[in-house]
């Protein structure tokens, strides 16, 4: 290993040390410093978030039941495949691109 | 009791008390200690500069890798087993992606060592001293990139192997043999150096 050594000898005396000259190490722990109390107060905020979230959702769920309409409305394709014609609302089911422009033919002609 | 063993048992409790310290650090970061955290960082900051360097061969780029790194650690900090050390979990983490960086960035040009390293030197030595660097240089980039990191990490950093086989994820035995690889390659092709 004699060869080693000296090779050894030859590498460190023109590798050195990483140059740590100009590297403000305070500023960059610093500055991870801040970034990672960011990140922790957001981890410690997130359950609360998602616990507010699902309430909201919740609620959401509970009103749009609430309100729906407990009998169905007649609709245009009804109309057409001979149910009850609606009086001025009507809907547009689009099947395909041939039917769907069918479709919107016949709604503007309910719609008179 | 014989000098060696008294050493040895200091340093076994030496070692006890900073895995049982950074545990704790880690467990009050785990609970949102941003202090903990700023402990953490500022002790590791610099060792984990000079791997990031050994690997990115550039200030920029290894003060990005750091950056980096920290934040993933803080990400994971709940996978962290308390009672082990904290240091060989960081060089990991800083390792491997220190790793995929070199893969997939184009790296900025290598940076030259700084005037304080080269040192104000006669011009002829200079010179000589340039041109041992730049073999060296050439001899290590033909050296798969693990086994470059770990080479330099013992000779350069001073590393111990088991600190380099902790850090990198691989047995003492693994760390043996690419030292083993290593030398022989590095003693291959810089022969002339020696014979000179």
């Amino acid at each position: 290993m004699r060869s080693n050594d000296r090779l050894r000898t030859l590498w460190r005396g023109v590798a050195g040390p990483a140059p740590t000259r100009g590297v403000d190490f305070d500023a960059l722990a610093t500055r991870i410093s801040m970034d990672g109390a960011l990140a922790l107060r957001a981890r410690a905020r997130w359950p609360r978030v998602a616990v507010a979230v699902g309430m909201a959702a919740v609620a959401v769920a509970v009103l749009a039941v609430s309100i729906m309409p407990t009998h169905r409305q007649a609709t245009l394709l009804a109309a057409v495949s001979g149910g009850d014609a609606p009086a001025r609302e009507f809907e547009v089911a689009v099947v395909g691109p041939r039917d769907g422009a069918w479709v919107i033919a016949a709604a503007i002609g309910a719609d008179r | 009791m014989e000098p060696a063993r008294v050493r040895t048992d200091l340093e076994a409790e030496a070692s006890a008390a900073l895995v049982a310290e950074e545990s704790a650090l880690v467990e009050r970061v785990q609970g949102g200690d941003s202090t903990a955290y700023d402990v953490l960082v500022r002790r590791y900051i610099r060792r984990a500069f000079t791997v990031a360097f050994r690997l990115l061969g550039h200030r920029e780029d290894a003060e990005d890798l750091v950056q980096e790194t920290f934040m993933i650690l803080l990400r994971q900090i709940d996978d962290f087993e308390l009672g082990r050390r904290f240091g060989p979990w960081m060089y990991r983490i800083l390792i491997n992606r220190g790793l995929n960086a070199r893969k997939s960035r184009a790296l900025r040009r290598t940076e030259a060592l700084p005037d304080d390293v080269m040192g104000a030197e006669a011009p002829d030595l200079a010179v000589e001293r340039a041109e041992v660097r730049a073999r060296f240089r050439s001899a290590l980039g033909s050296l798969p990139p693990r086994q470059r990191i770990v080479i330099e990490l013992i000779e350069l950093d001073g590393l111990t192997r088991v600190e380099v086989g902790e850090a990198l994820g691989i047995s003492d035995a693994t760390v043996r043999w690419h030292v083993h690889e290593a030398w022989r390659t590095l003693r291959r092709i810089l022969a002339p150096l020696v014979r000179r």
